[in-house]
């Protein structure tokens, strides 16, 4: 326990010394009225849709509503567990504990805490919305008990497969001889994943649903534990990249065209950026992904000018949501960093205006593609295509002010910086409820714009101590 | 010139620049000396403009330097204590980006790069990534971004930390020779023994404030004759 203790203490102290240090006033304002916000939000668009579904299909179609939301909301959940626990596994702080003189239990109790306290974070938001299908669907007390009770065994059964999920990749990195005992964590971590998207199936039985949740968890956190155990005394190795020659002017190459858009004053932090994403590719692969469903969706689209319209302003909407995201992870320095933008003669603007050419130009790229896949198959409407470009400019726009505004907030590591990043996310993914309430464009589009004001000042008075 | 006058900056509680005062004058090499925590870096940090000073002034050839700091960022090359370096960068390319930066042209800045590259034995690794360097190559990488640009004035803080023997040699001499050819040098050191050996006047700054300024000659002349710098040093910070 002391051990624990301790190493809780520390962290509560880290908590709280950062946010009393790093957030100014305004900062903690907005980050609390996001929250609400957001929150508020959630719950009342899950009571209306409830309410509608009601209304139209009746009780049965509402149980069917609520397993299929539950399916999302726990994959999100492994998904969250899973990349956070990833990164956190990667990081300095807890490599540091590799070479304490630590018990194995208090390193497993710890980590096991660790890893596990921000996806509990979300589970009041998931009871929350429990509550208003139990009361709206007027089930009895005793079914509602039961029926809370096996969703948040779920809940956690979720996250502890996301976490897993983490610790395999992390132990095949560092010792991959240990095949069977991976093998054994893949199959736990793939029931765990059928078994929630078996829900409806298996939801009436009662009780062999519980027993498999509850021999489920344990047997997932027990492999938890174990992982945990064995990786103590393992150091994670370093896998550095030495980039071959060929690459390097690869990398040259592509830039020259990448960089056509772009003003000469601020190439040199695009071509920076641009570099430094080229080799973190692996952020890469949903855009590739994406280019692949672009180009066929594009190819198929035959049956009419209608139907292309809509998956034209369907895929530019969608690149830029891609691209600002992409670009947001190498957009977020750490303000170290800063420091050698700072110590050279760049002024303000010029490092702001290159930032948001790094988003934009691979969007602008993007939306030629896709626009000339579908000009070339069938012709198209130029109002359709000046709309469709505007209208994802508009909100690339938006999404990269707002990014430029949260990367300048400061963290220990840059590539640690799950705060800004989660919330920039959660903040790009809500605007696409755009879509279902319109009147919301004009607060959005106020708060990115406000949010170059907040860069401008902030960069101009940011310190590096 | 640099004429820096009653420079005062707080952090919390903690004065790391109480009333500090110097002058120094172009193609000085002045050694700037102190325990932990004495203020060297924030000097450094204020002159460069990553900190703005609570009071006081920083004049750069009269120019003051908070209110113009771009146009005097553009005379300075700085090396921080830590080297601060993009790890997705190779040593090459992190030395164009600085004088893209700085708008060197391109055609002067390869032959420099390369000449820097080879001074500090880097030219097999120019092409390797900065993740994959060690904690002594990353300081010649950020050494040499500050030389790139061939600035009028440079802030060292601490740059033969973890610099191999040849390349502090190789150094050294360098810096006298850009002092001959009028480049003011201002080089915070733990070792005291190269600051007694290169530099012309040696500041100690202790809490804040500089405690003794001078050269090395009227310094002991000041502590009794045949003493070290070190012994002065230690003189001085145990009042």
């Amino acid at each position: 326990m002391d051990e624990f203790g301790t190493i809780f203490r520390a962290k509560k102290r880290r908590i709280k010394n950062y946010l009393s240090r790093r957030l100014d006033t305004i900062t903690r304002i907005e980050l609390l009225i996001f929250l609400v916000v957001a929150i508020a939000f959630y719950l009342d668009r899950v009571n209306l849709k409830l309410y509608w579904v009601l209304r139209t299909g009746g009780e049965a179609k509402a149980w069917n509503f609520f397993i299929g939301f539950s399916k999302i909301i726990y994959a999100v959940v492994l998904l969250a567990g899973l990349s956070q626990a990833h990164r956190k596994l990667k990081s300095p702080q807890w490599q540091l504990l590799l070479f304490q003189p630590l018990s194995i239990g208090s390193f497993v109790k710890v980590t096991v805490f660790d890893l596990f306290i921000p996806v509990l974070l979300f589970y009041p938001l998931w009871l929350a919305s429990l509550f208003i299908f139990v009361i709206k669907l007027h089930v009895s007390f005793q079914f509602a008990l039961y029926w809370i009770f096996i969703h948040s065994l779920v809940f956690f059964l979720s996250a502890s497969g996301g976490i897993a999920g983490a610790i395999i990749f992390r132990e095949t990195r560092c010792c991959p001889q240990r095949k069977i005992r991976i093998a054994g964590t893949i199959v736990t971590f793939v029931v765990i994943v059928f078994l929630i998207f078996r829900l409806d199936g298996l939801v009436f039985h009662y009780w062999f649903f519980l027993f498999v949740n509850v021999a489920l968890s344990g047997l997932a956190v027990f492999l938890l534990s174990v992982s945990l155990a064995k990786q103590y005394v393992y150091f994670p190795e370093h896998f550095g990249s030495h980039p071959k020659k060929s690459r390097h002017y690869f990398d040259r190459w592509f830039l020259q065209v990448y960089l056509l858009v772009v003003p000469r004053s601020q190439q040199s932090i695009v071509r920076k950026d641009s570099l430094f994403a080229l080799r973190r590719y692996k952020s890469f692969w949903i855009i590739f992904l994406f280019m692949i469903v672009m180009t066929t969706g594009g190819m198929l689209t035959i049956s009419g000018i209608k139907n292309a319209s809509s998956w034209l302003l369907f895929s530019n909407i969608f690149a830029a949501f891609l691209i600002a995201n992409a670009s947001f992870k190498f957009n977020l320095e750490n303000i170290e960093f800063l420091q050698i933008i700072k110590m050279h003669p760049v002024r303000a603007r010029h490092y702001w205006w290159g930032k948001f050419w790094v988003g934009f130009t691979p969007l602008l790229w993007l939306i030629i593609y896709g626009t000339i896949l579908l000009v070339l198959r069938q012709g198209m409407d130029i109002a359709i295509i000046a709309g469709s470009f505007s209208l994802s400019l508009f909100f690339a726009f938006t999404l990269i002010f707002i990014q430029n505004n949260f990367s300048l907030y400061s963290y220990p590591y840059s590539r640690y910086a799950p705060l800004w990043y989660n919330l920039y996310i959660a903040l790009a993914v809500a605007f696409f409820t755009v879509f279902l309430f319109p009147p919301l464009t004009i607060a959005f589009l106020f708060f990115g714009y406000y949010a170059i004001f907040r860069v401008l000042r902030r960069i101009k008075n940011l310190e590096i101590l | 010139m640099i004429k820096i006058e009653n420079l005062s900056r707080s952090f919390e509680q903690v004065r790391a620049l109480d009333d500090f005062s110097v002058e120094i004058k172009r193609g000085e090499l002045f050694g700037l000396i102190g325990p932990n925590g004495a203020g060297k870096s924030t000097l450094m940090k204020c002159l460069i403009g990553l900190l703005k000073p609570d009071k006081g002034e920083i004049l750069i050839d009269g120019e003051n330097a908070v209110e113009n700091s771009i146009s005097v960022k553009k005379r300075i090359g700085y090396a921080p204590e830590d080297p601060v370096l993009y790890d997705y960068l190779t040593g090459m390319e992190f030395l164009e980006f600085i004088t893209d930066l700085r708008k060197v042209p391109r055609e002067i800045s390869g032959e420099k790069i390369k000449s820097l590259l080879q001074n500090f034995g880097l030219e097999g690794k120019a092409n390797q990534l900065i993740a994959d360097y060690s904690h002594g190559m990353k300081q010649k990488i950020s050494l040499a971004a500050a030389l790139i640009a061939e600035p009028d004035i440079l802030l060292l803080d601490e740059p033969t930390n973890a610099l191999d023997p040849e390349s502090i040699f190789w150094f050294k001499n360098h810096l006298q020779q850009l002092c001959e050819s009028g480049v003011t040098i201002i080089f915070s050191s733990h070792i005291l023994d190269t600051v007694e050996k290169i530099c012309d006047r040696v500041g100690i700054i202790h809490r804040g404030k500089m405690v003794a300024c001078d050269t090395i000659k009227a310094l002991r002349r000041k502590f009794g004759g045949n003493v070290s710098l070190e012994d002065i040093f230690m003189h001085l910070i145990s009042k």
